[in-house]
């Protein structure tokens, strides 16, 4: 049995065993005194099938991975937590034992900088489609203040970053999100008026296919909007725009005008 | 507790018997705040950016980052194809060694093989499980508005380590090599390779472990 498991050292390193047989290799790798050393240099064989196939990434990603890891806490070693499972910690049980405490810092200043820059390419579209904002009798003073302090808010987050794409139909919308504030800020120009009944509503889509009402808006009488979605993006791919009857929809019921992707 | 701590922190360092597989293959097109100099022999070792990003040091992580973020996001994109769910899974990938750097194991292999293992396996995860699902047809196709990225880099280092593997992969036998590059680029499992090169599932076991330990000398891979 162990000389067929042992055969499996290639196909586990290049990730082709289903879940069950994967249990069973993986059982017999921590009991098999020759089986992790083939592993090791296979896995590291394997390695270099994927360096062989670096891409330049796009700029857009290192603030995105800089900016989820700052907001993200680290597992402790192992060890550690062993030994708190099975009650054999040598230290005390302090409360630090279940988690090393890692004091969080802002991402530094190149990121801030970046975002700032592009934070100011959108402001001045942003200052326009507030002043339609102003516009719609809908809204109170109140609410449009406390959006307006959001939005402004997002655009100066150091984290910020801008995402724009063309509307199907004419007109741009760009979308500005903070992870650090798990905000995300919903601008356009140029936007044609709704037919009437009907209003826009945006979407955080996920790569699963799922669509998550994100709020609706109406652009004033220019063609400019600005307003904050509702909800936070989670591990949203896009998000998208739709024509919907006036009052929303609780899911997409027609197709998506305007998809800005958020990696 | 400190001592605890201290044992695990320091141990990449100075590990003699740890042999580092895969090495580095930078971007200089994706320059960092590198300045851990020209000279290889005094270059700062992924493992070495891995133990300080493990105790929470986001400019260590960074360089990391720019060490081996071309390699994850190539991987990933190789598999997956989709540059939208690339990225996002890219990100997730990325935030994952991030998260789990405390327990990364140097006995078990070098941290680009960690890193770049965990990218795979990511990406396989996801065409599988997406192969599964069957409700994503309209959503998908919005996410293909997005523009393609660089395709290749002209880094020299990621250029000629391209070539090496080509070339490995070149002097296997066209079994061998189908096989790997099925399983490995193409996420599928052996018995999904055997079905599609109407080979039984013993051989393709066999050329899978034969062709990796071929590749593996014809590389210089040592572990």
């Amino acid at each position: 049995m162990n000389e067929s498991l042992h055969l499996l050292t290639g196909a586990y390193a290049v990730g082709a065993l289903d879940p069950a047989e994967l249990a069973e290799f993986e059982a017999h790798l921590a009991d098999c005194p020759e089986c992790p050393a083939e592993v090791r240099g296979l896995l590291g064989t394997a390695a270099r099938l994927a360096s062989a196939e670096a891409v330049e990434p796009p700029a857009r990603l290192k603030p995105a991975v800089m900016a989820r890891i700052a907001t993200t806490r680290q597992q402790p070693p192992l060890e550690t937590a062993r030994a708190e499972e099975s009650g054999e910690a040598t230290a005390p049980a302090a409360p630090a034992l279940g988690g090393v405490v890692v004091p969080m810092r802002r991402p530094g200043w190149s990121w801030g900088q970046k975002a700032l820059a592009a934070a100011a390419a959108v402001l001045a579209v942003v200052s326009i489609g507030l002043s339609a904002l102003l516009a719609q009798s809908s809204a109170t003073r109140q609410q449009l203040d406390a959006q307006q302090q959001t939005i402004t808010r997002v655009l100066t987050a150091s984290d910020a970053r801008t995402l724009a794409g063309p509307v199907a139909g004419g007109g741009r919308g760009a979308v500005v999100v903070s992870p650090s504030l798990g905000t995300t800020v919903f601008v356009a120009s140029q936007l044609p008026a709704a037919p009437s009944g009907h209003t826009y509503e945006l979407w955080y889509l996920g790569a699963d296919g799922s669509a998550v009402p994100a709020g609706t808006f109406v652009p004033g009488a220019d063609g400019h909007a600005a307003t904050v979605l509702t909800g936070a993006p989670g591990q949203a791919a896009a998000v998208g725009m739709t024509v919907e009857p006036a009052g929303g929809s609780p899911q997409p019921t027609t197709t998506p005008i305007l998809a800005v992707k958020l990696a | 507790m400190a001592g605890l701590r201290a044992s695990v922190s320091v141990r990449p360092f100075g590990h003699g018997t740890v042999t580092y597989v895969t090495g580095p293959y930078p971007f200089p097109g994706a320059t960092g705040p590198d300045v851990s100099g020209a000279d290889a022999g005094t270059r700062e070792s992924a493992e070495q950016m891995l133990a300080l990003v493990a105790r929470g040091d986001q400019d260590a992580f960074e360089r990391l980052y720019d060490r081996i973020a071309g390699s994850v996001l190539g991987v990933v994109r190789r598999v997956l194809r989709d540059p939208a769910q690339s990225e996002e899974v890219t990100q997730e990938v990325l935030t994952e060694v991030w998260r789990t750097a405390a327990r990364f194991d140097p006995e078990k292999g070098g941290a680009s093989t960690w890193v770049l293992t965990m990218a795979h396996r990511r990406a396989i995860d996801r065409v599988r499980s997406a192969q599964a699902s069957t409700d994503r047809d309209h959503k998908v196709a919005l996410l293909e508005h997005a523009p393609a990225y660089d395709e290749v880099s002209e880094a020299v280092e990621a250029r000629l380590e391209a070539e090496q593997v080509r070339k490995a992969l070149g002097a296997l036998t066209e079994l061998q090599r189908e096989a790997v590059r099925l399983a490995y680029y193409g996420g599928y499992t052996q018995r999904e390779v055997s079905e599609l090169l109407g080979v039984p599932l013993g051989t393709i076991k066999t050329r899978l472990r034969d062709g990796l330990i071929r590749l593996r000398d014809a590389l210089g891979v040592t572990a």
